[in-house]
């Protein structure tokens, strides 16, 4: 494992350090940004976002565990669950969101990031590309986009239950090859 | 690596509703569920942080773009304006205001707000609340008494403590005592406002007067 430039700085912001915090910022937003902004969708919504996120990740430094994951894998969680909890409150869908809907499923990673992968993210490429095609192109549309199983359904035309049985499956699957 | 047995049982519930949760496809409710689930179960919260760890490259997928610059924004709402050094509580404080502690704050604003826009009204009522934590305290103030009665939230866990602790300042905490359902304490005297914060404790309070736990719920108070 290479080592993790942020991860240091976590620890120094765990006692409080403002200089640490500036730079985690600098070198963590434009990820954040692109994570808050594929979820939320506006740029506005993922602005808002941001503060609340980087004010968790001020609270919240003192709980990273670097044995866990990377900081930057914990950064992202919380952009995630924030995102994703902000997306759920909102009103239901309207029918003009069903393009974006559709556009949220992502094509298969880029080559280049493919040989940056590395360990653990080597491992999950890997295994996403033993699945069947269409779930492992679900999970990950589904990840990056932090869609709900009804919206899923409601976009590929099939009923919740066939997607969240479809779904549940290729989370099965990819534990089982990623524990191999 | 000792060639694992390959169980041919399927994943249990719990792991699955901790994946899916991650993956990100749970409804409103059932986000609240795991949420509260994470928060009583420590095994639940290390499935859910096996998971995160298990997708997070699917977020290499995600190409970095220019962010703008909110520090100036995030420092303030963390550290405040005119702060010369961080308060271990502010940052706290900031987030235990926003969203939900609003809602809570302005229910019972409206429940009171007939008593203090009584003109000869004694009473001033705030919330101690926190971000992920559920519990919240009603706080009042009646003639230099403080009554504090939990609104929401568990009774402390076996063998553990709720501790009330008020800040003046920058100066350490200092104890005002165990609280568990209610608690009327005379009110404490600091010039220019004072914090009041309530952690988690083992039994008994903090060894030695010294808070150790998480900080489950505070709120400001400023001086009349």
């Amino acid at each position: 494992m290479t080592p993790d430039p942020l991860e240091p700085l976590l620890l120094r912001i765990a006692a409080q350090d403002r200089a640490a915090f500036a730079e985690f910022y600098s070198a963590s937003a434009p990820k954040l940004f692109a994570v808050l902004i594929r979820i939320l969708g506006t740029q506005h919504e993922a602005e808002d976002a941001m503060q609340e996120v980087f004010t968790r990740i001020w609270l919240r430094a003192g709980h990273f565990a670097p044995d866990k994951g990377s900081a930057m894998s914990w950064a992202i969680a919380i952009a995630r669950n924030h995102a994703i909890d902000i997306l759920r409150a909102r009103k239901p869908v309207q029918s003009g969101d069903e393009t974006a809907m559709l556009n949220a499923a992502d094509p298969a990673p880029r080559a280049e990031q493919r040989l940056l992968a590395q360990g653990e993210a080597g491992r999950i490429h890997g295994c996403l590309d033993k699945l069947d095609p269409a779930v492992s192109a679900a999970l990950r549309g589904a990840y990056l986009s932090g869609k709900s199983y009804s919206d899923l359904a409601l976009a590929a035309n099939v009923p919740l239950n066939t997607m969240r049985t479809w779904l549940r499956r290729g989370l099965i699957s990819l534990k089982d090859c990623m524990s191999q | 690596m000792t060639p694992a047995p390959r169980p041919a049982d399927p994943l249990d519930e719990n792991e699955l509703l901790a994946a899916e949760y991650v993956l990100g496809v749970l409804d409103a409710a059932d986000r609240a569920r795991v949420q509260n689930m994470a928060k009583t179960s420590p095994a639940f919260a290390q499935r859910i942080a096996a998971w995160e760890a298990r997708l997070a490259p699917l977020a290499d997928d995600i190409a970095p773009v220019p962010a703008p610059n909110l520090l100036p924004q995030i420092e303030g709402r963390l550290f405040g304006a005119a702060s010369p050094k961080p308060r271990w509580w502010s940052g706290l404080l900031g987030i235990g205001l926003t969203a939900a502690a609003s809602v809570a704050l302005l229910a019972v604003f409206l429940q009171i707000a007939p008593l203090i826009f009584t003109p000869d009204a004694q009473l001033q009522t705030t919330t101690l609340a926190a971000e992920g934590s559920d519990l919240t305290y009603m706080v009042q103030r009646v003639q230099g008494q403080i009554i504090l009665t939990r609104t929401a939230g568990p009774a402390p866990a076996t063998g553990r403590s709720y501790e009330l602790w008020v800040i003046d300042g920058d100066a350490p905490p200092v104890s005002l005592g165990l609280v568990d359902a209610i608690l009327a304490i005379p009110e404490p005297q600091a010039a220019a406002g004072y914090v009041l914060a309530i952690t988690d404790e083992p039994q008994g309070g903090g060894p030695n007067g010294v808070a150790t736990g998480a900080v489950l719920a505070l709120g400001a108070f400023s001086e009349n």
